[in-house]
C-alpha cells in the first residue's frame, strides 16, 4: 500500500526551504489577519478567506513569482501554520510573566483557555513535524487542508492526486496527529 | 500477509478495511512486535474518536481561541515619570497591562496610586476620543465598594494609563478562608460586594470581568472592587457598534461572553454568581455546570475551605441557596436576576428567613419560549388540544387541592404557578412530540392558543385566582404574538376577574387596567374607553398611596401615550414623571422605555437636542439591560427623527439604516419593526432628494403594512399610507398621493376622531388639494385641523401650528389672495438670519419669496430666496438639500427676471431645473413649473427656440395630469399666449 501514483506537481509535496518568496507570503497573510481582526469580525477569523483573497491578489498583481498554484497555497498553508505556533509561542511567553494577583480559595487560578489552547497549538505543532518525517504527503494534505482550509476536491487538484487519495492520506494523518496529541 | 515488513500506515488502513469486529484477532495474527501492535491501536482509536477533536474544527477556531497577541511592552526603569506619576515598582502584570505602583505630589502632599499601563496604543483620533469618553463615565463613578479611577491620560508615546485608587486588600476569597468566616458572615459580605456592583450598574457600566482577584477585602473588612470597567476601556479602540473584543477570566465568564454576545448587567450576575459558588462551596464552578452547588460538596471535600464541615454545609446549600446560585449562573441571560441589586435582596431575604425570589426554571419560561419559536409554525392540531384540555384538567385539579391548604398569599402565588407550569410543560411537550406528528391537521400556535382561552374561560369558573394567572399567561402570549384583538379580550376578561376576586379598588386590579390600557393603545379600541380604564387605574393607585411602585410607572407611561394625541404638554410631563420614577430604581427597559416616550414628547414639543439625549441614553440602557436589547431598534429610529429634525442629515440615515438593518435580523422580513423602521428610511431618503430609494422603500412599507395589519390598521398602515402620500405629493406624483393621503385621514376619522394626529392627516391631505387646485376642501380641512389644534390646547404662535399657517399661506397665494397670503405669513416668526437651517425655516423663507413675488415685490423675493440659500450653505448639507436648491433657486430667478435681470433669471432658472430634474419624478408638476419659468426667461432673452421646446415639455407634464391646480396652469397659459402673440 504504498503511494505510487503520479505526481506532477512533486515540488509542492516536498517540504521545501523557506525563502523570501515564503516570508512576504507570510507578512502579508499576517498584516491582512490583523487587518481582518481590526476591522470587526468578532475575534474570529476566516483564514479560508485570506489565502483566497492572497491567491487573487498575487494571480492578478504579480507582485509575488510563483511557478505553480500548488507553491502558493503550499506556501501559505505554511505561513497559517507559522502563524499558529508562533501565536501560541507568545501566550506562553505571556504565562510565564504571570498575573499580578494570583490566588484564589482553591490555589492558583485554572489554566486559561488561552494558555491550554496555546499548548494543544504547540502540541500539534510538534505532531505534525514527526509526521512530516514519516509520511511527507499526509503532512502536506493536513496543511492543505486544515491549515489553507482547501477542499479535499482542490486539494486532490493541486497535488494532481485522487480524491480517494487525499481521504486515504487525511485519515491517516488525522489519527497519527490525535494520537500523538493524547 | 506481507512478505516485507508493513509500515504502522499499511497495517492501519488495511485494519480499516475489516469490519471492527475482525480487527484484533487480524492485528493478532500478523505477530508484530509490541511498539509496532501498540502504534496500530493508538491510530485505530484516534481514528474511531469521532469527537470534537482539534483536527476536527476549521482552523480558525484554534487560531482565535489562542488569540491575537500583542508583545508587551519592556518594563520601565523605576523614576519614570509617567504623566504627573513616578513609578516606584512594579506590582505585576496581566493580558492586557502592567501595574506599577507609583506616586505624584500635588501641594505638599504625596499620593500613591496603581498606575496601569495598557499595551495596546492608541493610534487613531477615534480611539483616543471613546478611550476619552470611557474615561470620564468612570471617573463619575464614586461608591466606597469600588477603587476609584482617578484619572487616565495618553503618553506621548501613545501609551493609555490610568491611574486607580492604591489598594491594600487581599481577595475575598483568601479573605474569607484567613478569617475563618461562617457561612452567615460569608453572605453578608458577598452582599456588599453585589451592593458596590450594584451601584455601577445603576451608573449603566459593567464590569465584565469580576473574579476573585478583582474583589478584595480591605484590613478594615471593606470591600474593595478593582478595575471596573477596565474591560470596556481596553476596548475603547475598537468600533462601537461591534460586540467588543472580550477581556475576560473564562472561569468567571458567563455564556454570552463566550458566543461574543450582548455583554450586560446580567453578564456581572452571572460571574456573581460563580463566585458566591465559591464562596459557599470553596470550589469554583464549572463553566456551564447545572448541578446544584451544594451536590459539590462531598464527604471527601476539603473541610478547611469550607464554612463548616461539610453536612452542615449540604443542609445550608440545600434549597434557597442552591437555588439563588443555579438562577445568577443561568445560561440565558434573561433568566438571571435583572440586577445585582435584585441579587443581593434575595440574599438578604434568605438570610432573613423570608421566601426568595429564585425557583428552579420555570416552566412558564418555556412555553413563552416555545410561542416565540413557533410565531408563524404550525404545531400539531390533535396534539395541541389534547395537551390544553389535560393541562387545564389537571390545573383545576391542582388548584383545588391547593385550595386545602393555608389561604395565604404566598400559597396563591405558588398554586398560580403551578398552573403555568402544567400549561408550559404541555407547550414543551408539544414542541418535542412535532416532528412525528401527522402533518395533514396541522394547527398553528395562535390556533392552538385560541383554544386554551376558549377552555379556560369555561372550565376554571370555580379557581379564580388559578383562573386569573392563566388569562395573564395567555395575554401575555397574544401579545407575544402580536394578536392585539386577541390580547385585548383577554385583558378585559382578566380585569373582570381580578374585580370580582380582589376587590374593585384592590392594586391587582389596578395592575390588570394599565395591562388592559396597553392592550387598547396596540389594538383598535377607542381612545374615549382608554381614557376612562386609566382614570379608574389612576383612583385605585391614589387611594392606595402608591406614587413609586412599577405599576405607578406602567401608569404614567400609558398617560403619556394617551395624551400625546390631545394634550402634548401634559403627555410630556407623564413621560418625565416615569423617567424619574424608574431613574430611582437599577437601570431597567422601563427607564429606557420611559426615556423614549419622554424623547418622543420632545420631539414632538421641537425639542430635538432634548429628545436626541433621552434617544442616546435609552440606547446606553439597551447596551447593558438584556430586556431592552430588543427595544433599541425603537431607540435607533427614534434617534434618527430627532437627528433628521436637527438637520444632521447623514447622521439620521446611519441611526435609521441601523435600527432597518437591526429589524430585518432580529424579527425577520414580516414584522412590524421592519415595516415601521423601513417608513421612517423611506421617508428620510425622500425628504433628502433620493426619491426612487425612498419610494420603493415607502411603497414596499404599504404592502408590508397592509399584509401585515390590513387596510384599515389604525396605526401601522395609517403610517405608511401617510408617509407614501407625503412623499408622493412631494416629488409629483399626484393622484396618488391624494388616495393614501385620503385613505389615511378616513382611518384617523374612524380610530382618533379629535385628535392631533388627525390634524396632522388633515394638513397632509390639504397640502395635495392645493396642489390639484381643490381649494375649498383644502381650506375646509386646514380649518378643521386649526379647530383640533386649538382644542389641544396648541397656541397659534407655537411650532407645532406653524405647519398649519404656512399651508394657509399656500392655499390663499394658489387662489390669488396675496393680501391673504401675506396675512398668514404675518403670523409665523421669521427666524434670523444665522439660525440653523430647518426644514420648517426654509419652507417659512421661501414661502415668504413666493408671497412677495405675487405682489410684485421683486427685491423682497430675492432677499428672502438669498436668505434660504445661504441657511442652505451655512448647513453644510447642500447634497441633502437638493429640494430645496431648486426652490430657493426658482425663486431667485423668478425675481431676478421681475427686476428685468434677464441674465441672473437665466442662470438661477437654469440651475433650478437642472436640481429638480435630479429629484423629482419626470411628471411632476414643479418640474413642469420650473420650465415654464425658465422658458419665460429665454423668451425675456430672444431665445424663442429654447422657450418653445420647454413649453412644450412642460405641456406634455401638464397633459398626464387629470387635475391641477391653477397656480401651475396660468403660468404656462401666459407663456403659451406670449409665444402665441410674438
Amino acid at each position: 500500500m504504498s503511494a505510487s501514483e503520479p505526481n506532477p506537481a512533486e515540488s509542492a509535496v516536498r517540504a521545501q526551504p523557506l525563502g523570501a518568496l515564503f516570508d512576504a507570503v507570510y507578512d502579508r497573510l499576517k498584516a491582512m489577519a490583523s487587518r481582518q481582526l481590526a476591522r470587526g469580525s468578532r475575534g474570529t477569523l476566516d483564514t479560508t478567506a485570506l489565502v483566497h483573497e492572497l491567491w487573487l491578489r498575487v494571480n492578478t498583481g504579480r507582485e509575488l513569482a510563483f511557478e505553480h498554484p500548488a507553491q502558493f497555497f503550499s506556501y501559505a498553508a505554511r505561513a497559517m501554520r507559522h502563524l499558529l505556533a508562533d501565536r501560541a509561542r507568545d501566550r506562553m511567553r505571556q504565562k510565564a510573566g504571570g498575573d499580578w494577583i494570583r490566588m484564589s480559595l482553591t490555589g492558583s487560578e485554572a489554566l486559561h483557555p488561552q494558555i491550554e489552547s496555546a499548548e494543544q497549538a504547540l502540541a500539534l505543532e510538534e505532531a505534525l513535524t514527526r509526521l512530516e518525517e514519516v509520511d511527507a504527503r499526509a503532512a502536506r494534505v493536513v496543511e492543505l487542508r486544515w491549515f489553507a482550509g482547501l477542499s479535499p476536491e482542490q486539494v486532490a487538484e493541486l497535488l494532481g492526486l485522487t480524491r480517494r487519495t487525499i481521504d486515504r492520506d487525511w485519515r491517516y494523518a488525522r489519527a497519527f496527529l490525535l494520537s500523538a496529541l493524547e | 500477509m506481507n512478505a516485507t515488513p508493513a509500515s504502522a500506515r499499511e497495517l492501519f488502513e488495511a485494519a480499516l478495511a475489516l469490519a471492527p469486529g475482525k480487527r484484533m484477532a487480524w492485528l493478532d495474527a500478523q505477530c508484530l512486535d509490541g511498539a509496532q501492535r501498540a502504534e496500530v491501536l493508538r491510530l485505530l482509536a484516534a481514528d474511531a474518536d469521532a469527537g470534537e477533536r482539534v483536527l476536527d474544527e476549521p482552523f480558525d477556531h484554534l487560531l482565535g481561541r489562542v488569540g491575537e497577541v500583542e508583545a508587551p511592552p519592556p518594563p520601565l526603569p523605576h523614576g519614570t515619570v509617567v504623566g504627573d506619576y513616578t513609578l516606584i515598582e512594579r506590582l505585576g502584570e496581566g493580558g492586557y497591562s502592567v501595574v506599577y505602583r507609583a506616586e505624584r505630589e500635588q501641594a505638599g502632599v504625596r499620593q500613591a496610586v496603581a498606575l496601569k499601563l495598557l499595551h495596546r496604543g492608541l493610534h487613531t483620533a477615534d480611539e483616543r476620543r471613546r478611550f476619552r469618553d470611557e474615561r470620564r463615565a468612570l471617573a463619575q463613578l464614586r461608591h466606597p465598594g469600588i477603587a476609584r479611577l482617578i484619572e487616565g491620560g495618553v503618553t506621548d508615546a501613545g501609551v493609555p494609563y490610568i491611574a486607580l485608587e492604591l489598594v491594600d486588600g487581599v481577595p475575598i476569597t483568601g479573605y474569607v478562608l484567613a478569617q475563618r468566616l461562617d457561612l452567615h458572615a460569608r453572605l453578608r459580605l458577598f452582599v456588599s460586594v453585589c451592593r458596590a456592583v450594584e451601584a455601577a450598574h445603576r451608573a449603566l457600566i459593567v464590569h465584565r470581568d469580576l473574579k476573585p482577584s478583582n474583589v478584595l477585602v480591605t484590613r478594615e473588612g471593606e470591600v474593595k472592587l478593582l478595575d471596573f470597567g477596565i474591560a470596556k476601556l481596553l476596548d475603547a479602540g475598537d468600533e462601537p457598534t461591534r460586540t467588543q473584543r472580550q477581556a475576560m477570566t473564562p472561569a468567571y465568564a458567563a455564556p454570552e461572553q463566550f458566543a461574543l454576545g450582548q455583554v450586560t448587567t446580567a453578564t456581572d450576575v452571572y460571574a456573581l454568581g460563580v463566585l458566591l459558588g465559591e464562596l459557599v462551596t470553596g470550589q469554583r464552578r464549572a463553566p456551564g455546570e447545572s448541578r446544584t452547588p451544594s451536590s459539590h460538596v462531598g464527604d471527601d471535600t476539603d473541610e478547611s475551605l469550607l464554612p463548616a464541615p461539610a453536612r452542615v454545609v449540604r443542609r445550608q446549600l440545600r434549597g434557597d441557596l442552591d437555588n439563588i446560585v443555579l438562577k445568577a449562573t443561568a445560561t440565558e441571560p434573561e433568566r438571571r436576576y435583572a440586577s445585582a441589586g435584585a441579587f443581593a435582596d434575595d440574599i438578604e431575604r434568605h438570610l432573613a428567613g423570608q421566601p426568595v425570589q429564585a425557583h428552579p426554571p420555570s416552566r412558564w419560561y418555556r412555553a413563552r419560549k416555545f410561542v416565540a419559536r413557533h410565531r408563524g409554525g404550525v404545531a400539531s392540531g390533535a396534539l395541541f388540544v389534547l395537551a390544553i384540555l389535560s393541562a387545564l384538567a389537571i390545573a383545576v385539579w391542582q388548584a383545588r387541592r391547593a385550595e386545602v391548604e393555608a389561604r395565604r398569599a404566598q400559597v396563591q402565588a405558588r398554586r398560580a404557578e403551578a398552573v403555568q407550569a402544567f400549561l408550559g410543560d404541555l407547550f414543551r411537550a408539544n414542541s418535542r412530540n412535532q416532528a412525528d406528528a401527522a402533518k395533514a391537521r396541522q394547527t398553528t400556535a395562535r390556533e392552538l392558543l385560541d383554544l386554551g382561552a376558549q377552555r379556560v374561560g369555561n372550565a376554571m369558573a370555580d379557581v379564580p385566582e388559578a383562573k386569573l394567572s392563566v388569562l395573564q399567561l395567555f395575554a401575555q402570549l397574544y401579545d407575544d404574538l402580536e394578536l392585539a384583538d386577541e390580547a385585548l379580550r383577554v385583558r378585559r376578561e382578566a380585569v373582570e376577574l381580578a374585580r370580582r376576586v380582589y376587590g374593585a379598588a384592590s392594586p391587582q386590579v389596578a395592575d390588570e387596567l394599565v395591562h388592559l390600557a396597553s392592550a387598547m393603545q396596540s389594538s383598535r379600541s377607542a381612545d374615549d374607553e382608554r381614557k376612562a380604564v386609566l382614570d379608574e387605574a389612576g383612583r385605585i393607585l391614589d387611594a392606595e398611596g402608591d406614587v413609586d411602585s412599577p405599576t405607578r410607572g406602567a401608569w404614567l407611561r400609558r398617560q403619556a401615550e394617551y395624551y400625546w394625541n390631545y394634550d402634548p404638554a401634559r403627555a410630556y410631563d407623564y413621560a418625565r414623571r416615569a423617567v424619574r420614577l424608574f431613574d430611582a430604581k437599577p437601570p431597567s427597559v422601563d427607564l429606557a422605555d420611559s426615556l423614549l416616550s419622554a424623547g418622543i414628547q420632545s420631539l414632538r414639543m421641537h425639542e430635538p437636542a432634548e429628545a436626541t439625549a433621552a434617544f442616546a441614553r435609552a440606547i446606553e440602557i439597551a447596551k447593558v439591560v438584556q430586556e431592552a436589547a430588543p427595544n433599541a431598534v425603537k431607540y435607533y429610529a427614534y434617534l434618527g427623527e430627532a437627528q433628521s429634525q436637527q438637520l444632521d442629515l447623514a447622521g439620521a440615515e446611519r441611526s435609521m439604516r441601523a435600527a432597518w438593518t437591526m429589524a430585518r435580523r432580529d424579527s425577520g422580513a414580516e414584522h412590524v419593526d421592519v415595516l415601521q423602521t423601513q417608513l421612517r428610511l423611506g421617508g428620510l431618503l425622500c425628504d433628502i432628494g433620493r426619491t426612487q430609494e425612498g419610494l420603493d422603500l415607502l411603497r414596499g412599507a404599504k404592502q408590508l403594512a397592509i399584509r401585515l395589519r390590513g387596510a384599515d390598521d389604525p396605526f401601522h398602515t395609517r403610517a405608511a399610507l401617510s408617509a407614501l402620500g407625503r412623499c408622493e405629493s412631494d416629488v409629483g406624483d399626484l393622484g396618488a398621493a391624494l388616495a393614501n393621503a385620503q385613505a389615511a385621514t378616513a382611518i384617523d376619522r374612524r380610530n382618533r376622531a379629535g385628535s392631533l394626529d388627525l390634524a396632522l392627516r388633515l394638513e397632509r391631505e390639504a397640502a395635495v388639494l392645493i396642489e390639484l387646485g381643490r381649494f375649498a376642501p383644502a381650506q375646509a380641512e386646514l380649518d378643521e385641523a386649526v379647530a383640533l389644534r386649538t382644542q389641544a390646547k396648541q397656541p397659534r404662535s407655537g411650532d407645532a401650528f406653524a405647519a398649519n399657517l404656512r399651508l394657509q399661506a399656500a392655499l390663499a397665494l394658489a387662489r390669488g389672495d396675496v393680501a391673504r397670503a401675506r396675512e398668514r405669513l404675518a403670523e409665523l416668526p421669521v427666524a434670523a438670519d444665522d439660525v440653523a437651517a430647518s426644514f420648517d425655516r426654509l419652507d417659512r423663507r421661501l414661502l415668504g419669496a413666493e408671497v412677495a413675488l405675487g405682489g410684485g415685490d421683486a427685491a423682497a423675493a430675492r432677499a428672502e430666496a438669498d436668505a434660504a440659500a445661504r441657511m442652505i450653505a451655512r448647513s453644510g448639507q447642500s447634497g441633502a438639500l437638493e429640494a430645496w436648491n431648486a426652490r430657493a433657486a426658482l425663486d431667485a430667478g423668478r425675481a431676478a427676471a421681475l427686476a428685468h435681470d434677464t441674465e441672473a433669471a437665466t442662470t438661477s432658472l437654469r440651475q433650478a431645473l437642472e436640481l429638480r430634474r435630479k429629484v423629482l419624478l419626470p411628471t411632476s408638476p414643479k418640474l413642469a413649473d420650473a420650465m415654464t419659468a425658465l422658458a419665460s426667461a429665454e423668451l425675456d432673452r430672444g431665445d424663442r427656440a429654447a422657450a418653445r421646446t420647454l413649453a412644450d415639455e412642460a405641456a406634455a407634464i401638464h397633459a398626464t395630469q387629470s387635475e391641477l391646480g391653477a397656480q401651475y396652469r396660468r403660468p404656462l397659459r401666459d407663456l403659451q399666449a406670449r409665444l402665441g402673440a410674438e
